[in-house]
């Protein structure tokens, strides 16, 4: 052996401080590192279950359904069966969970009849569609078509 | 005193409500995973994999999908920022392609080409294409998007540094970061609706059935149906990202 | 909030043809292209530096600590604007306690530690032992505990102690190469693994930004020897100058051919997404691609130091014509970074039209925070320079 370990003893040290780094780097990780890291995946599991777990806006029809059975079956036999109750009504959640403090919108034609009905040269051509400009303007379409059950 | 039995009366009611709505909660587990517990532990991940179809010749360019998904899941409201969003493409006599977006479709179209011959026309609706290799978590540092089991790709709005890696991965251009939250963020399938047994916004919104979800490990589902009895494309098939949003009637022009 | 909102809706107005909704903000700023151009500072001023030591290219041996001291001071700074530019800094660890390794981001933490620990640091403090033993025992107040804790309260610096600290300093430098390789190379993937991206997406990426790092270390390192010669007012030694600039061309040449061949082979292959690249080529990054990187940041500097190598050109014209080849070449390098994170973000991954970048002044990613950042790893090394001196060897001899 040609060096004695005073020649290398700063470099025991500096090695000493590297191993601690590491050591401190280890003990953060398990600190840090969330509990359901890995349950399925490189991902925090509970992030799934809070995906799962936001708050819902729409109801889904069926909700509808439980209260406004009339208009709903009016509606299912007619050319807008197709449409759900919120697609005009717009988001219902709140409502159908508390019905007198929430009240859901009533649209009114104007904003919502020529966003699918307005004549335009990319819908397709069996699809319905009105010239607004012509076809009695100015007046409201609920005046003659029941949106429930229009023509 | 006065206020006492006020307070009372609106607690009792309340209870009374609560009460209605547990009998509900057991008739309809729909509604029951909503209104209840915020996490459905009915829902068994391992024998769902989710599959959307969207039928371009179906889409009427309403972009209802694209207000109810904004509303959904807290979308800002600016045009900048969409979990989905509706294209919209007309083809001249002279092969001119000619494809716009305004406001992702939110308001719907004007008749912008009424004066234009158009050989072909169509509205394209796009979302997250939950890929079954999604470039997006290969190349997220953290772990803070992944894929889960039932094949959903999400975002851990809790564990995202930001970074924004994830959003140049995207072939698509299917993410954003959020202006508020400072994490990226995408459309979820709305993940917290399919595993309560609802429709994700979009669909449940669609007036002319544009959009289906639905099981791919069950046979008789009607994503499975849709895939068996057309002719399915998905986009830039090419990068090998496998996506789970399958498109019928897609022409060349669409990518 | 509203500060981003205004940006966006500023750029809406100057979108050309169709991108995707979500493709209006560009996400990736200023700050993400002074990270590659920063990280290349310090592997191409380390290969210098090992250009003495492992490869016995002794001309250069005036810039050797200098060149280090220069890695240590811009790599102390190369995470900042990483850091900067996140959504959430204060998460910055989850990268090293979670690190996702498919991803090439999640390895910067190690690579970054690797380097900077076991590599420079080690490196530096086995060369400078001596120095600072030396000043501990003659320095006087704070600065006299400063250098012993730097010494590790360990004053041996007998004949063995010192051969076997050069010993272990050649073999930290030897590992070294490849780490600064690594350094900068996985730098190059992080772009060039988007296959969403076809300007980023090319496996010569990282090889492109080993070289181009090279080119940029041994210019800086140039560069800051004749103005530290200069403030000494010492002589440059011109033996050295020469040598560097010839290491200068050879790097620039293999790194111009390089990106050349890259060019070519995308103007060959004319993909799906040529159409747009060409659009991108010579419209919005014409001036900084074609007139500033190319033409003014390449071309100009490769003459410069050819004409150098070919005809005989008195040292008092030389050292102007190193120090505009010096300089052009940084700000060719700068624009290169620019072209290809900022480049790469302007078209739609629909491949039909393209968004824009405005660079504001002030704001966290602004001018002022980038100039900031530019200019702090100047002052670190001028304190760096002040603790270790990197010239006293060349006065001992």
């Amino acid at each position: 052996m040609k060096y004695s370990y005073k020649d290398y003893k700063h470099l025991l040290r500096l090695l000493a401080i590297f191993l601690l780094g590491v050591g401190v780097f280890l003990i953060a990780r398990a600190l840090f590192t969330p509990a359901s890291f890995g349950e399925f995946g490189h991902y925090r599991g509970d992030s799934l279950r809070e995906n799962m777990g936001f708050a819902a806006e729409y109801a889904g029809m069926a909700a509808c359904k439980k209260c406004h059975e009339a208009v709903y079956t009016k509606k299912s036999k007619s050319k807008h069966k197709g449409l759900s109750c919120e697609t005009c009504h717009g988001p219902a959640l709140r409502h159908s969970l508390e019905p007198k403090k929430e009240k859901i919108v009533k649209p009114g034609s104007k904003d919502l009849c020529h966003l699918c009905h307005s004549i335009n040269s990319v819908r397709r051509k069996d699809f319905p569609q009105v010239d607004f400009k012509k076809h009695n303007p100015g007046e409201d379409c609920l005046a003659c078509h029941d949106s429930h059950d229009p023509l | 005193m006065k206020y006492n039995r006020k307070e009372f009366l609106k607690i009792a009611g309340k209870f009374v409500l609560i009460g209605g709505f547990a009998k509900i909660l057991k008739a309809n587990k729909l509604f029951a995973a909503v209104a209840g517990k915020p996490v459905n532990k009915e829902y068994d991940i391992k024998s769902n994999l989710w599959g959307y179809g969207i039928d371009i010749s179906k889409c009427i360019g309403c972009g209802r999908c694209v207000d109810a998904c904004k509303k959904e899941n807290n979308v800002p409201k600016e045009p900048f920022f969409f979990r989905t969003w509706v294209e919209r493409y007309g083809i001249l006599e002279n092969g001119e392609v000619k494809v716009d977006s305004p406001n992702g479709g939110l308001n719907g179209f004007t008749d912008k080409y009424k004066d234009e011959k158009l050989v072909k026309k169509y509205f394209v609706p796009k979302i997250c294409n939950h890929c079954e290799h999604p470039p997006c978590v290969q190349v997220c540092p953290v772990g803070a998007t992944y894929t889960t089991p039932d094949g959903v790709t999400l975002v851990d709005r809790k564990y995202c540094i930001g970074c924004r890696y994830c959003i140049q991965a995207c072939p698509y251009g299917a993410r954003y970061l959020h202006p508020k939250l400072h994490v990226a963020d995408k459309c979820s399938l709305c993940y917290h609706r399919i595993t309560k047994g609802l429709l994700p916004a979009c669909v449940e919104v669609c007036p002319v059935k544009a959009r289906i979800v639905g099981n791919l490990k069950d046979p008789n589902s009607e994503i499975k149906k849709f895939l068996n009895a057309n002719d399915i494309q998905v986009l830039k098939p090419h990068l090998g990202t496998k996506p789970k949003i399958y498109y019928k009637g897609m022409d060349k022009e669409i990518f | 909030m509203d500060e981003i909102i205004r940006v966006l809706f500023e750029y809406l107005g100057k979108v050309q043809g169709f991108i995707y909704p979500n493709e209006i903000e560009l996400h990736w700023s200023i700050l993400i292209v002074l990270y590659p151009f920063i990280t290349g500072l310090v592997a191409g001023a380390f290969i210098l530096a090992s250009l003495e030591r492992v490869f016995n290219v002794k001309e250069v041996k005036p810039t050797y600590r200098l060149a280090l001291l220069t890695a240590l001071a811009f790599l102390l700074i190369a995470p900042m604007p990483l850091n900067i530019h996140l959504g959430h800094p204060e998460r910055a660890l989850e990268i090293l306690f979670t690190p996702h390794l498919s991803s090439a981001m999640a390895i910067f933490g190690f690579v970054y530690i690797w380097y900077l620990m076991v590599v420079l640091v080690v490196e530096i403090w086995l060369d400078y032992r001596k120095d600072i033993v030396i000043l501990a025992q003659s320095e006087k107040g704070i600065k006299k505990y400063i250098y012993q804790a730097m010494a590790l309260w360990s004053y041996n610096i007998s004949p063995e102690a010192l051969e076997l600290d050069d010993k272990i300093g050649k073999f930290v430098t030897i590992i070294g190469v490849p780490s600064a390789f690594l350094l900068h190379g996985y730098v190059g993937f992080i772009f060039g693994s988007i296959k969403a991206n076809p300007w980023w997406s090319s496996p010569l990426m990282p090889v492109i930004f080993i070289f181009s790092a090279m080119v940029s270390g041994i210019a800086l390192v140039m560069l800051i020897y004749m103005i530290v010669s200069w403030l000494r007012k010492v002589v440059i030694d011109m033996n050295c100058l020469d040598t560097i600039g010839r290491y200068l061309l050879y790097a620039f040449i293999i790194d111009f051919s390089l990106e050349t061949l890259d060019l070519i082979h995308r103007f060959y292959e004319s993909n799906e997404a040529f159409g747009a690249l060409a659009m991108l080529m010579s419209g919005k990054l014409h001036i900084s691609l074609l007139i500033v990187q190319i033409a003014l940041g390449t071309l100009v500097p490769i003459t410069l130091l050819s004409i150098i190598q070919l005809i005989k050109v008195k040292p008092e014209i030389r050292k102007p014509m190193y120090f505009s080849a010096g300089m052009l070449t940084l700000i060719g390098i700068f624009a290169m970074r620019w072209n290809v994170v900022i480049g790469g973000q302007l078209f739609s991954k629909s491949f039909r039209g393209f968004t824009t970048y405005k660079l504001e002044l002030i704001g966290k990613e602004g001018l002022m925070t980038a100039a900031a950042l530019i200019i702090l790893p100047v002052i670190i090394l001028a304190v760096l320079i002040y603790l270790f001196p990197p010239f006293a060897k060349e006065t001992g001899e």
